[in-house]
This record gives C-alpha cells, structure tokens and sequence, in this order.
C-alpha cells in the first residue's frame, strides 16, 4: 500500500457523467471520476472497456460527447459549453501525459525532448530548461543518455525520457496511458519503480495499467471498467482480494493467471 | 593530355550552365512540390483531387514535351520566354510534381503519437509543425529527394533541344563539327558521372540518417494513405528524365 495522504484533500478533478461514442459504439456510457490533490488512481479493466479513452479525454485529446470535467474547483468543460483551443491548451500545460508508444520526438535527442515544451510553452530560457531536463533525467536514471536519440534507447529507457518529459511542465496531475505494456517485461521494472517514487512523493496520478502489483503498491484507489462503466471500486486490498462484483473477480483472476 | 585539358575548358562552363539550370529548376520545384505535399494530406476532396489530377498530368507528360510547351506552345499564348528561363520553368514544374508525392509521404509519415504528444504538452500548431513535423518531414524527404536531384541534372541535357548549350550541348557541337565526337562524348559523360556519383553517395549517407529515424518511437502513422509510404521508383524516372 502506498503511503497515504496526510488528511482529507480538496478535490482536483472531478468528471460527472463521461460519455463518448465513436459512430454507433459506445466507448464511454457514463463514468464519473473524482481525485483529490496527491492521490493516486489505477485504471483497471480488459481491452476496449474505455481505460484509455477515459484519460483522453481528461485532456482533451479526445472530445467527450457528454457529462462535465472540473478542474481545480472549476468548470473547464461541459456538454453545452464547448473547450476553446486556447483554454484546451492552458489545461494540458497542467496535465502531464504518458503514452503507452512513449511518442518521444524522433528526430531530437533526450534531452532536446525534456527541454522543447519547456522552451517553446512554458517560455523558460534554454539553459534553465536544460538545467531542469537533466535534474529530471537524472531522476529517472538515465543522465548518461541525455544526447541520445529516442532510436538508440530501450522501450524502457524511452518511457522514462516521456517521463521527465511530462514533469518538466510541473504538472498538477500525471496521467498514465499503459505506460508499460509496450516495453519488455524485464525493462519494466524501472519506470514502475520512477511512477511509485511520483505517487509516494505525493503527485496526483490516474494510472492505466494492467500491472497489479503496482497498483496493490502504490495506488489509494482501484477502478474496476468494463464495458464502458466502472464495475467496481474500492482500495486496491478490495479489489485484488475481495472483490465483490462477479465480473471483477473474473478478471482480475484471469490475469493474475488463476484459473 | 593537351587535349583533356583543351577540353575540359570547353566543357566546364557547359557543366556549370547544367548546375546552374538544375540549381534553379529544383529550387522552383521543391517549393512547389511542398506546397503539393501540404495539399495533397489536406482532409477535403476538393482541395486533394485538383492537384492530384495537376501531378498526374505533369508525370505523364515527358520532360521534353513540358519544355516544348512551355519553350514553343506558350508564345502562341504571347508569353514569350528566354531559353533558359523555359528550361527552367518546365523543369521546375517536372521536379514539383515528382516532390510533391515524397512530401505527401513524408508529411503522412510522422507517427499521429508525436503530434498528439506535442499537443499535450501544449505545443501550439505552428511551433508543433516547424519544431516535429518538419525536420522529421526533411529527414525522411532528404534521400529520395537527392535521387530527382540527379534525375534533374541529367534531365538538363534536353535544353539542347531548344538551342541551349549546357555541358551535352557543348559536347556535341563541338563533336559534330570536328572529329573529336566520341572522345568528347567521353569527357562529357565523366563529368556527369562524377556529379551523379558525388550526389548519390550524399544520398547513401542521408539515408542512413533517416533510417536512424525508425530505429525507435517510429510507428505507421494512423492516416489513411493515397499509396504506399514513399514509393518514388528512379528507375521510372530514368526513362522519362
């Protein structure tokens, strides 16, 4: 279990009502999510039930098609009031993402990959922005690669670099899109180790992941989605090892590999 | 020996009269040919069709019947044109419609995540494209772009038809004229292989570069394709250049 918070938080982010289709198939049909500042949620679920289209959403990179999204004790969004670009952009300078293809800019090294957005959105000079990509970097374990290309670095390397590149924003909140499944099972260990670190040093996280022995460690809360809904919710204790929904159970036993 | 070096002063101010035609005539083309490469990934039907119609068209067309067009067919328009700036307009539109289909590829070949990971870091759309998108674009674009840059050197010995003497036109009117024909066609060839070949080896090495590219983060991006990822056949090219 992951340290917990000290006393009750205020809210971060509160969505109501989440619904997103694409054409006839309902992706979403009504999730509602709520995060306290320092908190930290796992998504988990089978394929298709949403996870990733929920987190889109949170930022945008997906439209919702109903409900609401509060952020920071304020409406940024809703069915009726659509997002402006700009307001769009500002949100997304708060919410740090994580890929599950990394998505590192091929064509710049790891450090120019920290650095860029420091740079060219929040506007901070190029030395003091490389100052923070290598303190990021040497966080993450990886300050000799610093002049690397996202081509000669390992999947886990990569996700790492995608790592302090999301932090060097000062995110409020970090959301991770299955930051691991696309990476060798024994490089994994490292960028699980980088986001326990994040979510005991008290950062607000929403992590998809398939991982449950990271979720057990370092989540406060597990959310059970299928089918476009949450099925169950609780701490991660109650998920794993006494889930009460039948559906839970079935998966959550099917990837722990019971039979 | 004497007559090498008699030669080669006869035959380099016809070399650079080739660089400086094939200079020009890439420079028009490959503005051009961005812009068609930005046209033809455009969402709407309306804006892709004309210009792939306009692509085609020059494709199909052999470069010297462009050149004639535009040398001989445009004056009945009352544009009348000097040689050279025919040679390097027909040219240029040749190159443009040949660099358009590797810009559409190009552009179309930046992975869909790198732009989405851009916006979440709330890159704005213009800092997005020139900062990803276009060094992406020219690494990848480079290599096969080198290739029509040879074609196009070639190409310009077909000035000759319309009277303009660059380095095929100076050989052979001096080999027509006197009974140096075959050692002058000789000498000509060498300084076009030795251009061609300085050409190719800088497109070996580009594209090399631009494989480091894929060694990563590199997936097929999402959007649908008019073709395959840069499907630029030389060989094709040879026959019509």
């Amino acid at each position: 279990m992951k340290t917990p918070n000290n006393g009750p938080s205020e809210v971060l982010l509160a969505a109501q009502g989440i619904r997103k289709s694409y054409g006839h198939l309902e992706i979403l049909r009504g999730i509602d999510l709520n995060l306290g500042t320092g908190e930290h949620v796992s998504i988990i679920g089978p394929s298709g039930s949403g996870k990733s289209t929920l987190i889109r959403c949170l930022n945008f990179l997906e439209m919702p098609d109903g409900g609401s999204i509060d952020f920071g004790g304020k409406r940024i969004w809703d069915e009726k009031s659509p997002i402006k670009e700009a307001d769009s952009r500002a949100h997304r300078t708060k919410v740090g993402m994580v890929f599950q293809s990394f998505n590192l800019f091929a064509t710049h090294t790891a450090l120019q990959n920290v650095s860029i957005a420091q740079v060219h959105t929040l506007g901070r000079s190029r030395k003091a922005a490389d100052d923070r990509s290598r303190e990021l970097l040497d966080q993450v374990g990886l300050s000799e690669h610093l002049d690397k290309h996202p081509g000669q670095l390992s999947g886990g390397q990569q996700q790492r670099v995608a790592i302090a590149r999301a932090l060097a924003m000062d995110p409020e909140i970090m959301l991770f899109d299955e930051p691991t499944s696309a990476i060798d099972p024994e490089m994994r260990v490292e960028v699980l180790r980088v986001m326990k670190d994040l979510a005991n040093g008290g950062m607000t996280m929403i992590s998809v992941t398939h991982e449950f022995n990271f979720a057990r460690d370092a989540a406060d809360r597990v959310l059970f989605l299928a089918g476009g809904l949450i099925v169950e919710e609780g701490t991660p204790d109650e998920i794993f090892s006494a889930p009460k929904q039948e559906r839970t159970q079935q998966f959550v036993n099917a990837v722990s590999g019971i039979v | 020996m004497d007559y090498i070096v008699e030669s080669l002063t006869r035959l380099l101010p016809g070399l650079l009269t080739s660089v400086q035609m094939t200079v020009v005539s890439v420079a028009i083309g490959m503005v051009l040919g961005f812009l068609g490469g930005l046209l033809l990934n455009n969402r709407h039907r309306g804006v892709r069709y004309p210009v792939i119609a306009l692509v085609e068209v020059l494709r199909g067309f052999p470069a010297l019947l462009t050149l004639y067009f535009v040398y001989f067919g445009l004056p009945k328009l009352d544009v009348v044109l000097d040689g050279f700036v025919a040679v390097v307009i027909a040219f240029g539109l040749t190159v443009a419609a040949y660099t358009a289909e590797i810009f559409r590829a190009a552009i179309a070949s930046v992975p869909r995540g790198q732009r989405e990971a851009a916006l979440s870091l709330g890159l704005r759309r213009n800092k997005t494209i020139r900062l990803i998108v276009l060094p992406h674009v020219l690494r990848v674009a480079v290599p096969p772009l080198l290739g029509i840059v040879v074609i196009a050197f070639q190409g310009t010995s077909l000035a000759i038809s319309i009277g303009q003497l660059e380095l095929t036109g100076v050989a052979l009117n001096f080999g027509m004229s006197t009974f140096y024909l075959l050692p002058e066609i000789l000498m000509a060839g060498a300084l076009y292989l030795i251009v061609t070949t300085l050409l190719t080896w800088v497109e070996i090495v580009s594209e090399r570069r631009a494989q480091r590219l894929s060694g990563g983060s590199y997936q097929g991006s999402g959007r649908k394709r008019r073709r395959g990822v840069p499907k630029i056949s030389t060989e094709a090219l040879r026959t019509t250049g």
